[in-house]
């Protein structure tokens, strides 16, 4: 599947539903491919529509940390074509003037190198890089965050260096947010805030948020968009929604008759123990259900399925495809 | 704002389907009245956890319906929703309703004729409670979460007063 045709299709459906995409795709990786050892990323195709909130899904060592450093031009591609707003990485003044647009909030943050002691120092160390720096929301934001100016950067926790990380990348109002790992360290409640006041930036224009995670929960609160890797290989870009609704578990009495041919969307069937329900697993349920209601057969249940176990089967799937 | 709105991952009607009806049955039935500012697509789609694909597509089909409508930079606003539009709903809300419980009777098996003697039951039992609420002064025993929030969805303004 050319997750690339799919986030097509999802494009043009939103284009129907109204959206303005301004001037082009936020963020596009066409044909991407980054060795990363004896793994190989890619290749990769995909774009982040202006105004959305993808999600970058898979297990660890899959890769996710050298897209977003790729955005940040903190490595090159191996081969493919990288924009983002629209630029190449190409001269040093391109580079400035995208990097001024864009936040990015990395699994760790160092601030070593600038030779700041406290949050004041980096404060006016930062604001001073970016023209679009808001400085009532950076107060607004310290607020929300309980953090201090006079705390030294040293003794923060990493839950607090990732909010401050955090802070200073939205307080400059950045088109295009990256975070990795966005709210790991954070405690539930710091997590709810940030998950708050990144609702909270993206009503402010065409904005656009990529954010890693390993948290479920988050990408079915936040994405409007998955965009899944899996040790390096790219299997695809989901509309979230659209997987929630298509994905459904079918529970009937009995297992459909296989002379029908095969049922259209159906993954797996699965009978139940000593004679119990039969567990249709379908990725297009209201098809699957058609099918089955021609044949008479009336679902008991129909149940809804998790984000996790969805992304586990098309995991799957995609690497069925690629071993044939 | 907060609108009360139930998303159910295990309804065979996709998400952007759910919103709508129950959305439209709000505005309907007057619990939200003409001149409501709605909450912002972002902030809609993160309180029910979906998209804003999702959402955009809800203010859109209700707009295009000419229950709602947006104002450029300001928002979306209920609108102005004529008597003709109210019948109408009204009438398809009650249909949707009995529709999602002649389902559940498919379900366990019931033929088409039990569906109809059982809806003759229920209709007399309904009418029995009424009748018993009215003279206690009390809401008869609720029968199921479900049936009562369908009820309230068609009598919404009648709901709203008795209470």
């Amino acid at each position: 599947m050319s997750g690339y045709a799919g986030m097509r299709e999802s494009m043009t459906r939103s284009q129907e539903a109204g959206s303005s995409t301004g001037d082009g795709p936020a963020v596009r990786m066409s044909g991407i491919v980054k060795r990363l050892g004896e793994l190989t990323l890619g290749a990769l195709d995909f774009e982040i529509e202006p105004g959305t909130v993808v999600a970058l899904v898979g297990p660890n060592g899959s890769g996710k940390s050298s897209i977003f450093r790729m955005l940040m031009n903190l490595s090159k591609p191996d081969q493919g074509e990288l924009r983002v707003l629209g630029k190449v990485y190409g001269s040093d003044k391109d580079e400035a003037d995208v990097k001024r647009r864009m936040g990015y909030v990395p699994e760790e943050s160092s601030w070593d190198e600038l030779g700041c002691t406290t949050i004041r120092q980096l404060h006016h160390f930062v604001s001073r890089w970016y023209p679009s720096w808001n400085e009532t929301l950076y107060r607004q934001l310290m607020i929300d965050f309980e953090l201090h100016e006079g705390m030294k950067l040293s003794t923060l926790s990493k839950g607090m260096k990732r909010k401050l990380s955090c802070i200073l990348a939205i307080s400059y109002e950045p088109q295009v947010l990256l975070l990795d790992e966005a709210t790991s360290g954070l405690d539930p409640f710091a997590s709810k805030r940030m998950i708050e006041q990144l609702v909270r930036y993206m009503d402010g224009g065409e904005r656009s948020i990529f954010f890693s995670t390993h948290v479920m929960e988050e990408v079915r609160r936040l994405a409007d968009y998955i965009v899944y890797v899996n040790r390096g290989r790219f299997v695809g870009v989901f509309e979230k929604d659209r997987l929630l609704d298509d994905w459904k578990k079918i529970w009937v009495r009995e297992a459909p008759q296989a002379a029908a041919g095969q049922l259209p969307g159906v993954v797996a069937i699965e009978q139940g123990k000593d004679g119990g329900l039969v567990q249709i697993i379908s990725e297009a349920s209201a098809e699957t259900e058609a099918a089955l209601s021609v044949q008479g057969i009336v679902p008991i249940r129909v149940t809804g399925m998790e984000l996790e176990d969805i992304l586990e089967i098309l995991g799957r799937q995609d690497r069925e495809a690629s071993e044939e | 704002m907060h609108i009360p709105i139930q998303i159910s991952p295990d309804s065979p009607e996709p998400m952007y389907h759910q919103i709508q009806v129950q959305l439209k049955a709000l505005i309907l039935s007057g619990h939200l009245p003409e001149g409501t500012l709605l909450p912002s697509i972002r902030e809609f789609a993160k309180d029910l956890s979906c998209s804003v694909i999702t959402i955009r597509r809800v203010y859109q089909d209700l707009e295009t319906e000419g229950i709602l409508r947006t104002r450029q930079g300001t928002g979306t606003f209920v609108a102005k929703v004529g008597t003709v539009t109210r019948e109408q709903y009204r009438k398809e809300a009650v249909v949707e309703a009995m529709k999602e419980a002649l389902r559940s009777g498919l379900r366990v098996g019931c033929s088409v004729e039990e569906l109809r003697v059982l809806f003759e039951e229920a209709l007399v039992e309904l009418t029995a409670e009424k009748a018993a609420g009215a003279e206690t002064g009390v809401n008869g025993p609720l029968e199921s979460p479900a049936a009562v929030k369908q009820i309230r969805t068609v009598e919404g303004q009648e709901e709203v007063e008795s209470q």
